[in-house]
């Protein structure tokens, strides 16, 4: 009997046990206080927030692609006062991407199906929930908080058309959506030149266009809290001021901003970023070989210096195979047989070919051993 | 009967006497104050306020006040001009212009703050106002005599009065929508927000609301909440992204605003004996002036 007993308590005991491996999330290293409003939450009152606040940023699971997200949605809660409103999801979502991206809205975003607003913001709210706006609320604050920014009116009718009369808004949003309207390509400026505050080299010459094209910088790498305003604003005439400037520049810059101001700071605009400087010439064949080919892609860190020595990259090449003639200069019938280190010491190409091997009275680029050609 | 003047002061200088030694401790000339731990307050995050001024409207129909069709409240050309309530206004919208280039405008809306010491409830000789326990001031019109005590007194200079009425012209303010929150609705202007600006609810919950919305968005607020802690708290509270001064929020100390009026009037009433001294004083002089003058006829 004690035998039975026995068994059953530690049969007991192993099912009720957490499974091995899985710890209780009350011993991971969360603070209580980021899911729960009480002190002692129990199984019968676990006493959550609504959205914890890591939810909002940290928290998100999935994200998706402006692209794949649906044209538009069509907002009808108040179809009985109003005309659905329509709301061009695409396009916004696509502006979203230098302001905040979809977490603007979608603050939360668990696997599974998208959650739409109203399962969170009450449809029939009575304004006694504090800890977050009905839906009335959650649309008018995500639509006007931009919309007001930049038009400047609070205009019902661009969203709400009485019923029986669409407005002018919902015929353009409809239009656009079956067009499939983007947002128009955003001219880029070619370079953009700061008077800063700085004591010495107060002039800031930021050479836009390399940066996004030639360097391969995605516009939210460093447009991520634009304000629609910014540019759609009549109202205002100059753009708003970086608060931190070096803010931007950190991710690759870090180590310049600490210790070599000069590089973007002086005292006339600088000159654009130049190859020719580095000893390694692209004029001639290099112009069109991305950044990535040669100095490899670290994430956003800055590049380093790589080998520059031809077959570092082109390892197959040799005097045998190696056409001289593309660098401009045909070997005569003489050297043509010719080891390319008998010429290029240690294979060095960037230094001057070596004649004194050979010749005790002749040099590069006095003597030529062969002719030049184009 | 014929009394003297000598008996009427004696008989004065008894009953006050007895009156002082009757009266209590402490002057109470101070209203009956209910605060309970669960009064109502608005917590206004005037971050959100976009200056639709729905509110405006609402409050109107509410309190049955002529009102301008919905769509006139679109006009923003009303923000040139700071306004103050007005006796067919309790509430109003003002705009302030945003420090940081290029954002939109701060708008503000101002009404009564329903405090908890209000300092109207003090000032009023009749006692025509009064704190009701779910935090609104409100007043009775019934017993108002039109004194405007209430009008100085006030630290947000928020009742107003009814000037181009001859007959009957009433004092008019905010009444935290006493009549509807009775029938267990939100307060007008709260309910027709559209960005949801207000929130409603019970005082120390909206204050702990408030400190986490300071702290979950630092770069959106300043670091207070007006009315926490202004003239002793006040039912209705403000969050703003730049400092309350500029726009155009009374700098107020902590102490409530009828403590400075009130220890003044208390003082001269206390006990009845400054009065009492005084008229003991100016009847000694009468009666000192009045025996010489007797004594020089004799």
């Amino acid at each position: 009997m004690k035998k039975i007993l026995f068994i059953l308590i530690i049969g007991l005991g192993a099912v009720y046990a957490q499974p091995a491996g899985e710890k209780h999330h009350a011993q991971m290293p969360l603070d209580c206080k980021s899911c729960h409003v009480c002190e002692r939450p129990t199984y019968e009152k676990p006493c959550l927030k609504i959205m914890p606040e890591f939810t909002r940023r940290r928290g998100i699971t999935v994200y998706h692609r402006a692209e794949d997200a649906p044209a538009v949605m069509k907002i009808d809660v108040l179809s009985n006062l109003y005309e659905p409103t329509i709301f061009t999801h695409k396009l916004h979502a696509e502006m979203a991407d230098m302001a905040g991206g979809c977490v603007s809205c979608h603050h939360f975003n668990p696997p599974g199906r998208i959650a739409p607003c109203r399962e969170c913001h009450d449809p029939n709210a009575t304004g006694t929930d504090l800890s977050k706006p009905g839906l009335k609320g959650a649309y008018h604050r995500q639509c006007l908080s931009c919309h007001r920014e930049w038009s400047h009116s609070n205009e019902c009718s661009v969203c709400h058309a009485v019923k029986g009369d669409p407005s002018a808004a919902t015929a353009a949003a409809v239009k656009s959506a079956k067009q499939e309207i983007k947002h128009p390509k955003i001219t880029e400026p070619a370079k953009l030149v700061y008077q800063t505050g700085a004591d010495e080299g107060a002039i800031v010459t930021f050479y836009h266009d390399d940066h996004a094209q030639r360097y391969g910088l995605a516009c939210v790498s460093c447009h991520q809290n634009e304000s629609c305003s910014r540019c759609h604003d009549t109202m205002k005439e100059t753009a708003a001021v970086e608060k931190e400037p070096h803010d931007n520049c950190m991710a690759c810059h870090a180590e310049e901003i600490d210790n070599r101001c000069e590089l973007c700071h002086g005292a006339r605009e600088k000159p654009r970023f130049d190859h020719e400087l580095t000893g390694f010439s692209l004029a001639r064949f290099h112009s069109s070989v991305d950044c990535k080919e040669c100095h490899g892609q670290q994430g956003r860190r800055r590049v380093a210096k790589p080998d520059a020595s031809c077959i570092a990259c082109h390892k197959g090449w040799n005097a045998t195979n190696f056409d001289h003639r593309i660098t401009g200069l045909a070997l005569d019938e003489n050297h043509i047989e010719n080891d390319c280190s008998d010429c290029h010491a240690n294979q060095n190409f960037n230094a001057p070919p070596t004649c004194t091997d050979c010749h005790d009275d002749l040099s590069y680029p006095k003597d030529l051993p062969g002719r030049k050609v184009d | 009967m014929k009394q003297s003047r000598r008996d009427f002061l004696k008989t004065a200088g008894i009953l006050g006497a007895g009156l002082a030694g009757l009266a209590p401790k402490k002057a109470l000339a101070a209203p009956k104050n209910v605060l309970s731990d669960d009064r109502m307050g608005v917590l206004v995050d005037t971050t959100l306020c976009i200056g639709c001024r729905r509110c405006e409207y609402a409050c109107k129909v509410a309190h049955d006040l002529p009102s301008d069709p919905i769509e006139s409240y679109n006009d923003r050309s009303v923000f040139a001009q700071k306004r103050r309530p007005d006796p067919s206004a309790l509430t109003v919208v003002n705009e302030f212009e945003n420090p940081v280039a290029g954002r939109a405008s701060i708008n503000v809306k101002t009404q009564c703050r329903h405090c908890d010491y209000p300092a109207c409830v003090s000032a009023c000789i009749v006692g025509a106002f009064s704190k009701q326990e779910n935090g609104a001031v409100i007043w009775d019109e019934g017993k108002c005599i039109g004194c405007r005590y209430c009008m100085v007194a006030c630290p947000f200079q928020v009742p107003t009065f009814e000037y181009e009425k001859a007959l009957q012209p009433e004092i008019r303010k905010c009444d935290f929508c006493f009549k509807r929150t009775g029938e267990g609705k939100i307060p007008a202007c709260v309910e027709i927000c559209p960005m949801e600006v207000m929130k409603y609810g019970k005082r120390h919950e909206l204050v702990e609301l408030a400190h986490q919305r300071i702290k979950d968005n630092p770069g959106r607020y300043i670091d207070r909440v007006y009315g926490e802690y202004e003239v002793g708290g006040t039912s209705w509270l403000y969050l703003a992204s730049k400092e309350f001064e500029k726009l155009d929020f009374p700098e107020l100390g902590p102490d409530p605003a009828p403590g400075a009026s009130e220890s003044l009037q208390h003082a001269i009433f206390a006990y009845f004996v400054p009065p009492i001294s005084l008229f003991a004083l100016l009847g000694g002089i009468m009666w000192i002036s009045k025996r010489g003058k007797e004594s020089e006829e004799e």
